[in-house]
């Protein structure tokens, strides 16, 4: 299957494949989309490009997008109510920006819908690799942090603990998340449990292309 | 004009057409065949040392029946004409032909290749102080540019001055362009700053600022060469910079739109910058992307990419490059 990855680095790119291939169960043929680093804003304006650019081009099946929530909103089940979405919840905008872009695509003759499966990292990617190792990151914690309580990490402490280091180099960090991704495609079920809505999000989508 | 460049087995060039306009912004990954089209002109006026197995794309070498060439298209007084250069392993076969029948190759043609200049400026170059004797033309690095400004003083004072307001608009720092001599047999350029009026020398200035004054000092000339090439000219350069550098290659390309008389120059620049990509979003037909890939490298004018005006549209050009949507860039291993 060939699927597009939007991300900012490639170390996330690599470990988003890992998990991906183990949710959808085949070895995905993997198409690069960055956008320039720290680019969440980006993200969203390059969004209905590549949108347009994959559904004229007809060689990918799949679009997965993954963003980190930094300290957005995160998501929660309020906002999948009918007009409760939430568009400083990272999670909600990018459904609202693909959701515009799809309908306004002219259909074309053999061109099958584009499949969509959307993520949000919280805070960070790196909470997703510390899954199974640390107890006390979690979507939960993140959001009492929001609420303004002490919780035991931060996005900062999260990269140390991640990386061994506050600047590692790329290739640290790409050894680092595959690692991670590896260890976790044997638990997904943990991952989905700690980050039920931002992981949650992405591996309900990705298991809606299997049923399709 | 040069329409079109057509490459074959030309180093990673294996079976390339480079399209050419007034202006063209080359860009795409390191490797993808940028700097190495350049090298035509100097293989088609067989100024290339190289020998055939340098030149051939790798792989090739042994193969006997292998032919490396590059062909020109060119429009000029309303026919279209072919230059080429075949190297045959040792045997090398060069033809200037027009592609109708009956017309004669222009000498314009002539002084288009071998007037052919590429820039890649390098600050000690052009901060090194040159010999007091004539000579106008601006070496590749950006050297002897002391005696191209002195040249412009002496034989277009009013060119000259026109520079030193463009400078100074550039700059708002610095005011003029002096001169001084620093041994006997030599000379350089000073650059006075507006308050104080002190003059600094070339070394003392950031490579920013003699890399932009290089800039300014080509797009002035009254009669610069007919086609060039600059790699990479957002080098050192602050990005809100790069708006004057595109219009100096904008004066050189369009010289009518800028009040100038002089012919037009050809000019084809390579880059990587997404800041300077962001400025052609508005004319897709002067970018073309450098693409790598098992094939070997090949060109693709963006205007011709099919949906074009749908991908491009909302995001800046520079990002949607960036992104990989357009091509031309690095691959994921």
């Amino acid at each position: 299957m060939k699927i597009a990855f939007v991300s900012e680095s490639p170390a996330d790119e690599a470990a988003i494949k890992l998990l991906v291939d183990a949710i959808v169960g085949s070895e995905s043929e993997l198409f690069s989309f960055r956008s320039r680093p720290n680019g969440w804003t980006r993200i969203f304006a390059l969004l209905p490009n590549i949108i347009k650019h994959l559904h004229y081009g007809y060689e990918v099946e799949g679009l997965v997008v993954v963003m980190d929530s930094d300290d957005s909103p995160i998501h929660d089940n309020a906002h999948e109510m009918a007009r409760a979405q939430n568009l400083d919840c990272r999670l909600c905008r990018l459904r609202e920006t693909v959701q515009v872009e799809l309908s306004r695509l002219r259909p074309l003759p053999n061109r099958t819908d584009l499949k969509m499966a959307l993520g949000l990292a919280v805070p960070a990617i790196e909470a997703w690799y510390r899954a199974g190792l640390d107890p006390h990151v979690n979507e939960v914690a993140w959001n009492r942090k929001l609420l303004g309580e002490d919780v035991s990490y931060d996005r900062r402490s999260l990269k140390k603990d991640t990386y061994g280091s506050y600047q590692p180099s790329l290739g640290t960090e790409t050894t680092a998340a595959v690692a991670a991704a590896q260890r976790l495609t044997e638990n997904l079920e943990l991952l989905e449990q700690l980050f039920p809505n931002g992981f949650g999000s992405l591996i309900c989508d990705l298991r809606a292309w299997n049923e399709a | 004009m040069i329409r079109s460049i057509h490459f074959q087995n030309f180093k990673a060039l294996r079976d390339a057409t480079l399209p050419l306009g007034p202006f063209t912004l080359i860009l795409g990954p390191n490797g993808s065949g940028k700097s190495t089209a350049m090298q035509a002109f100097d293989f088609v006026l067989d100024r290339d040392p190289s020998s055939f197995s340098q030149i051939v794309t790798a792989g090739l070498e042994e193969d006997l029946n292998t032919s490396v060439s590059v062909h020109f298209k060119w429009l000029e007084h309303g026919k279209e004409w072919v230059t080429s250069a075949v190297l045959q392993n040792m045997r090398r076969l060069q033809q200037h032909e027009p592609e109708e029948e009956g017309g004669l190759y222009p000498d314009s043609l002539r002084d288009s290749l071998y007037g052919f200049r590429s820039f890649s400026f390098d600050a000690k170059a052009i901060a090194t102080p040159v010999q007091t004797s004539p000579n106008p033309q601006l070496g590749p690095d950006g050297s002897n540019l002391a005696g191209v400004l002195d040249a412009l003083r002496d034989s277009h004072p009013e060119k000259f001055e026109e520079l030193n307001r463009e400078l100074h608009r550039w700059l708002p720092e610095f005011d003029r362009i002096l001169f001084e001599t620093p041994a006997a047999g030599k000379k350089t350029f000073l650059v006075r700053t507006k308050l104080g009026h002190y003059s600094y020398r070339p070394a003392d200035l950031s490579q920013g600022v003699l890399f932009a004054l290089a800039f300014l000092t080509l797009a002035y000339l009254p009669t610069p060469p007919p086609v060039v090439c600059f790699e990479e000219p957002d080098r050192g350069i602050h990005p809100r910079l790069l708006i004057d550098i595109r219009d100096a290659m904008y004066r050189l390309a369009f010289p009518q739109n800028y009040g100038e008389t002089r012919q037009p120059v050809q000019v084809i620049a390579t880059t990587h910058s997404p800041y300077l990509l962001d400025l052609y979003k508005e004319h897709p037909e002067q970018i073309v992307i450098a693409h790598k890939d098992e094939k070997g490298a090949h060109f693709e004018r963006l205007s011709e990419k099919p949906h074009i005006t749908e991908l491009l549209e909302g995001a800046p050009l520079g990002d949607i490059w960036f992104s990989g949507i357009l091509g031309g860039v690095p691959v994921s291993p």
